[in-house]
């Protein structure tokens, strides 16, 4: 019934490693303009429901359908194309080049990234480098990386690295975005900055699903919260309702805690 | 002089091959250890045109280097779904398939005997002979691998192939085709390695299975790294360098019979230094991760 209004909808998502269920018949969706938290326990199946939907693991079973379209399985190239960009729990940054490369890599060329058009200079691929550049300079303004542009990337801070994840990720005029604990070690400074940039990406219309350990960040930006646990969704609504709902608190915690 | 020239006319065909080698290992971060593989196609396919066919080395030429290209793309094609040390594995078994080949089809290669009196390219009719008659030839060839290589590696293109180096499956996530962007490396690299080929083997008039083995295809990956991987400078810079500082060795004076392995131990000595002191090449940026 929802699946028609849905951005996203996963259904009966499984993923097993050998004998090991990693996702079991996860369902969710997600809807456009909202801010979706993806928690749970350390091996809950996270990190893999985002690497499926992202194209870098095949599902076992299950769909995942991408604005109407079925989108399972498909090469990450594909799905980048269609709209979903995603960032890494351990960041992926390409270090040895400049934070202005890193963003151009992201932007989209038609020509210019072809092999004939490298070699035979072109008009059409000027124009692209035109565009693509003032593109990749908006979003690292955003970010407010625009005074590192010609750093290796490599010599970022932690907390910078995420920041240029980021506004890579946002470089492939994503509507969809997979962060994968964007917040992780980063100082509270820059974690109030991702928070700030969080919210003004939704109201900008993106749409976001994050992946996040710190209970403060899922309270303050998510408008939903769905909690897996052992590879199965246990929780699914909104995150005051998560942290009083008994199943996630003994997922957390043990058993033991549910009697204090 | 003349034999002055003729090491300068070496030199240039190496740096065709250390530039296309350079691109592959360099700049898309790919482990090949079969580059003498394409340099033995753009050898033979030139060679056997000219001495069966008798098409012109300007034409037998192409048809090489379009066959180097070719076999890069067949070899390529699932050689490029491997990572890393597999990678490197499957390009030195590609290289040794080759070899083989070339050493073991007789009926079309000669084997071991090699083929001899193979026509030197000409000009208006006039037969190149002496090597300060193939210095400006090669010489071209090289601004030409020169002018493309840059051109491709300062491109939107080459920032793709860089950024599979750093991150094969950011690259990925970020909607490129990784692995077409590597096959294409691939073969672009094959195609220049095959007009060196069939450079050399009109400028030698002979060649034999010898002069393709995997140790040759070591030779060049030692110029790239030596110069620096992703450094066009560096290769150009790696790979007279290690043309010309063996040929040095002949002037000490030492018997022939020494003077082979010595040379061996040279490249090796200086290898290790590099890698001691300069882990990114004489001219490279770029480190191994």
């Amino acid at each position: 019934m929802m699946e028609g209004k849905a951005l996203l909808s996963v259904r009966d998502l499984t993923k097993t490693f050998g004998g090991l269920m990693a996702v079991n018949c996860v369902s969710f969706d997600i809807e456009k303009g909202t801010i979706t938290a993806l928690i749970g326990p350390n091996g809950a199946g996270k990190t893999t429901v985002i690497n499926i939907i992202s194209g870098l693991l095949r599902a076992t079973g299950g769909k995942v359908v991408f604005k109407g379209r079925d989108i399972t399985n498909l090469p990450p190239y594909r799905i980048s194309h269609l709209g979903i960009a995603r960032t890494f729990q351990n960041i992926r940054v390409f270090p040895q080049m400049t934070v202005l490369e890193n963003m151009l890599v992201a932007t989209k060329y038609r020509k210019g990234e072809t092999l004939l058009y490298s070699v035979i200079p072109d008009r059409d691929v000027k124009v692209e480098d035109e565009q693509n550049l003032k593109k990749a300079l908006h979003y690292l303004e955003f970010v407010g990386l625009m005074d590192k542009k010609d750093e290796f990337a490599g010599n970022l801070s932690h907390g910078q690295r995420r920041l240029l994840e980021l506004a890579r990720a946002l470089a492939t005029d994503a509507d969809l975005l997979l962060l994968d604990e964007p917040t992780a070690g980063v100082t509270p400074r820059t974690r109030k900055k991702l928070l700030q940039l969080f919210t003004r990406l939704k109201n900008s219309g993106k749409t976001i699903m994050i992946i996040e350990h710190n209970m403060k960040v899922v309270r303050a930006v998510s408008d939903r919260v769905i909690v897996l646990s052992n590879g199965q969704k246990i929780f699914d609504g909104p995150p005051d309702k998560a942290f009083k709902d008994s199943r996630v608190i003994e997922a957390y915690l043990g058993t033991k805690w549910r009697y204090m | 002089m003349e034999y002055l020239l003729h090491i300068l006319v070496i030199a240039g065909i190496y740096i065709i091959l250390t530039l296309s080698l350079n691109l592959i290992v360099g700049f898309t971060g790919l482990p090949s250890l079969g580059h003498a593989a394409f340099y033995c196609i753009g050898a033979y396919t030139s060679s056997l045109l000219a001495l069966r066919l008798g098409v012109s080395p300007w034409l037998g030429m192409w048809a090489g280097a379009l066959l180097a290209a070719a076999s890069g793309l067949i070899i390529g094609y699932p050689s490029v779904r491997l990572k890393g040390d597999y990678l490197a594995l499957a390009t030195f078994g590609m290289g040794v398939i080759v070899y083989s080949i070339a050493k073991n089809w007789v009926s079309l290669t000669r084997g071991p005997l090699g083929l001899p009196g193979i026509p030197g390219f000409s000009v208006f009719g006039y037969q190149l002979s002496s090597p300060w008659m193939y210095i400006p030839l090669v010489y071209v060839f090289v601004l030409l691998t020169l002018i493309v290589i840059h051109r491709i590696t300062s491109s939107p293109f080459g920032r793709v192939l860089k950024a599979i180096r750093e991150d094969e499956t950011a690259a990925q996530s970020l909607g490129k085709n990784t692995s077409r962007y590597k096959l294409l490396s691939f073969m672009v690299g094959a195609f220049f390695a095959g007009i060196a080929g069939s450079l050399y083997a009109h400028y030698i008039t002979f060649i034999d299975p010898s002069s393709f083995t995997v140790m040759e295809s070591i030779t060049v990956l030692l110029m790239v790294i030596f110069g620096g991987m992703g450094s066009i400078s560096g290769s150009i810079v790696g790979a007279v360098i290690l043309v010309v500082i063996p040929e040095l060795l002949r002037f000490v004076g030492l018997p022939s019979s020494i003077a082979a392995p010595m040379r061996q131990m040279l490249y090796g000595l200086l290898l290790v230094l590099l890698m001691l002191k300069r882990p990114q090449g004489l001219m490279g940026t770029y480190r191994f991760k």
